[in-house]
């Protein structure tokens, strides 16, 4: 009976779940619109998204070491920037760029803040409003889908993005994703897929999208009410990045409130944006600036809804 | 999803393996008694109780040998007969070292000198049932070791209409309570009848968590032809068991941490404290034991036991077998529990179970940055903010830990155990209460 007991302090049972499968899990929920990308765009997807994937590692090693961290990357969360940074771009980006923008993601996003859980503004955002603020004609020059699969494939077609021209694209083409577009935002079948996927596994706040997309489609449908000339709710939702922005950027756990009510007051401020931006503002890219914009709120969100407590509701 | 669920809770929460099955369906049993009890002077809150015997002399089972002077303080009885071998320092559960009267058993001694039973319920004033309580040493048995008659004699400006029993026992591996009611449920029953009777309540309700049903029926059966009484089950959830979680998932009735139970008009006790009660009232036995669940994946033959108050840690082992691979020995569940370092400590009155646990349960993670996934926000079951106390307290921003209020934390670890970051909330928490209300 002599024997050396461990000490530790409770809880002892193991946790269920752990960072680095959480943040696997959102990677794994990607892959349907890593794939459709593919088949819309051809292998250059794959090419783009895997070199935003490999620069982001790079950065986060560089960084974890000049902080003199440990050199580990287990917690996954950097290949997940580099991953919803390609993403976000267009197939025909020079691939330095995509390299540049995902640096950027990580150095400034990120890291600089002190790392993982520190940083203010989503990091795959920050990587795309650089590129987009530094090289806007290149960031928007799109080439219609299945393009590839022809013989002229090298031939870059510029087409508009819907929301742009308010092309009269169908919704079916919308909601499948063979349209004009940055990468991931094309298919919103498949980005639906893996957001329902991680609701179900609970790794993201579902009251986000809802409110998210549920404000998009409301003031999108009032000011198309007002003015039939702007695009009707189901366009605004199935176009552009909304799908990505709702079910993967707008949900980054670190740069959103912790609370429920936070949580609606989030996901209300983004869809209101988007719809602002998107018909009144000068450049595409209403969904990431609206998540931006509303990052920025985050600190003062979590303040002003934090929850009384138990039995002291009314003190 | 909480919309799903028909059955009575509170807010937030969660559900960690029960590892209940290995003790749940055996019938509590005996082990020989140890060569020597070691019988703490403080294993309550409140006042140590002062010795009424000294070294060398003869006590037998039943016997008074502390005695609690002040109001909150509980007096102390021979768990079984022998001789006083003397009162000095011990090892306790708790992490410390305190007085402790030790008694040398003898073996073969089966005189005891209990009190005069009370024959019927409804004879017996309030007042008597007050007197015999606190003369037995009866303290709550679910952990808080609070003395019962301090809870029997509420203030003059309170209104009790309820008394509520807790069969919870939401915290992992233990099954005693879940043993006390299927074995004594009509001892549980008169418990809360004289509880009742004491602080001159309408109502009685025992809440049991529905992952006991046998627990329900038993308890059911029992009841006497009474609307006052019912017995309910609650969701099992962690931590039901917690008084104010269960007075809500009852009565509705919300009560913040600087209240009492009174406050809310409730009276809650564990239902083994009820059978204590009834114990101590009806049979005049003083608190001298308990059922204690040994149990967990390094005890060879997991069960519960009737434990003499005082006895040490590693006779209990000796008789029910440690695996080789043991690692981690717990005063307590695996939620709450204080892990052990010298199995010579005593068991005490609040101890009612010992979990012996290997590697697995070794807490070797990698702990990460917090991600704000505000998991342990959703699920504190106080609604508290733990990720941000955690913060304020690490870098000893005590004030503002305060004004979150720090101070009403439970300690009942939820917040650790669903972090993916493995962030050792509850650890932090508790050394910021330490700090804002010493």
């Amino acid at each position: 009976m002599s024997k050396e007991m461990v000490l530790q302090t409770a809880p002892h049972l193991p946790a269920e779940d752990s960072t680095p499968k959480v943040m696997f899990s959102v990677i794994l929920a990607l892959i349907p619109a890593l794939l459709a990308a593919t088949y819309f765009f051809g292998y250059r997807a794959l090419l783009v998204v895997t070199t935003c994937v490999l620069s982001a590692i790079v950065t986060e090693l560089v960084f974890l070491y000049l902080r003199g961290k440990n050199l580990v990357l287990t917690d996954g969360s950097a290949i997940l920037t580099g991953l919803l940074l390609g993403l976000t771009l267009p197939v025909r980006i020079h691939l330095s760029l995509a390299a540049l923008g995902s640096i950027i993601a990580i150095a400034l996003g990120k890291q600089i803040f002190g790392g993982l859980g520190h940083n203010i503004f989503n990091p795959a955002l920050v990587g795309r409003a650089f590129l987009q603020a530094s090289y806007p004609v290149l960031m928007t020059t799109w080439i219609a889908p299945l393009e590839h699969w022809t013989d002229n494939a090298l031939a870059a077609t510029t087409t508009a993005t819907p929301l742009a021209e308010t092309v009269e694209a169908g919704y079916r083409e919308l909601f499948l994703g063979n349209i004009g577009g940055s990468l991931g935002e094309t298919s919103a079948l498949a980005l639906l897929a893996g957001g329902l996927f991680l609701i179900l596994l609970g790794n993201i706040d579902w009251r986000i999208p809802l409110s998210f997309l549920t404000s998009t489609a409301v003031v999108g449908g009032l000011l198309h009410l007002y003015n039939p000339g702007h695009p009707d709710p189901l366009t605004h939702l199935l176009s552009g990045g909304l799908m990505l922005g709702a079910f993967f950027m707008a949900t980054d756990m670190v740069t959103t409130p912790i609370t429920s009510i936070g949580s609606w007051i989030f996901g209300l401020g983004c869809g209101t944006l988007v719809v602002i931006i998107r018909l009144f503002g000068g450049q595409p890219g209403g969904v990431m600036y609206a998540i931006l914009l509303m990052n920025a709120f985050t600190p003062i969100i979590d303040r002003y809804t934090r929850p009384s407590p138990f039995g002291e509701e009314g003190n | 999803m909480q919309l799903l669920s028909r059955l009575a809770t509170f807010p937030g929460g969660t559900h960690p393996p029960e590892y209940k099955h290995q003790t749940a369906s055996k019938k509590s049993t005996r082990i020989p008694l140890p060569e020597k009890l070691f019988l703490s002077l403080q294993q309550h809150t409140g006042a140590a109780a002062k010795p009424l015997v000294g070294k060398g002399d003869e006590v037998l089972r039943g016997q008074m040998i502390a005695e609690a002077e002040s109001n909150i303080s509980a007096s102390l009885h021979a768990p079984a007969s022998g001789t006083v071998n003397k009162i000095g320092k011990h090892p306790l559960p708790d992490g410390t070292t305190g007085d402790c009267i030790i008694i040398e058993v003898d073996q073969d001694n089966e005189d005891e000198k209990f009190y005069s039973p009370f024959q019927k319920i409804d004879s017996i004033s309030s007042e008597q049932i007050y007197r015999r309580v606190r003369e037995a040493g009866v303290v709550g048995l679910g952990g808080g070791a609070f003395p019962s008659h301090v809870k029997l004699s509420p203030p003059e400006e309170t209104n009790i209409d309820t008394v509520i029993l807790n069969g919870c026992e939401c915290e992992s591996f233990l099954t005693s309570d879940h043993r006390t009611m299927l074995e004594r449920p009509k001892a549980v029953v008169n418990g809360l009848r004289l509880i009742m009777k004491a602080v001159g309540a309408e109502q009685g309700i025992i809440g049991v968590e529905d992952n006991k049903p046998d627990a329900v029926e038993e308890l059911d059966d029992s009841l006497p032809e009474s609307e006052n009484l019912t017995v309910q089950a609650v969701e099992d959830k962690y931590p039901q068991g917690v008084e104010n979680m269960l007075i809500y998932a009852l009565t509705g009735r919300k009560m913040g941490a600087s209240l009492l139970p009174a406050d809310v008009g409730c009276v809650v006790n564990n239902v083994s404290t009820a059978a204590a009660i009834s114990d101590a009232v009806l049979r005049g036995k003083p608190l001298i034991e308990r059922i204690i669940t040994v149990a967990g994946p390094a005890v060879k033959s997991a069960a519960n036991y009737t434990v003499p108050i005082g006895t040490p840690f590693e006779h209990l082992f000796e008789h029910c077998g440690l695996i080789d691979e043991t690692k981690l020995i717990l005063d307590g569940g695996a939620m709450m529990g204080t892990s052990q370092s010298d199995l010579s400590v005593p068991t005490v009155k609040a101890t009612g179970g010992i979990v012996a646990l290997n590697q697995q349960h070794v807490n070797e993670r990698q702990e990460h940055p917090c991600i704000r996934c505000a998991r342990c926000v959703s699920k504190c079951p106080q609604k508290l903010v733990p990720t941000r106390l955690a913060r304020l307290v690490k870098a000893r921003r005590y004030d503002e830990a305060k004004d979150l209020h720090v101070q009403n934390c439970l300690e009942c670890g939820v917040c650790s155990y669903v972090c993916p970051s493995n962030i050792p909330l509850v650890h932090w928490l508790r050394v910021g209460k330490e700090k804002v209300c010493p």
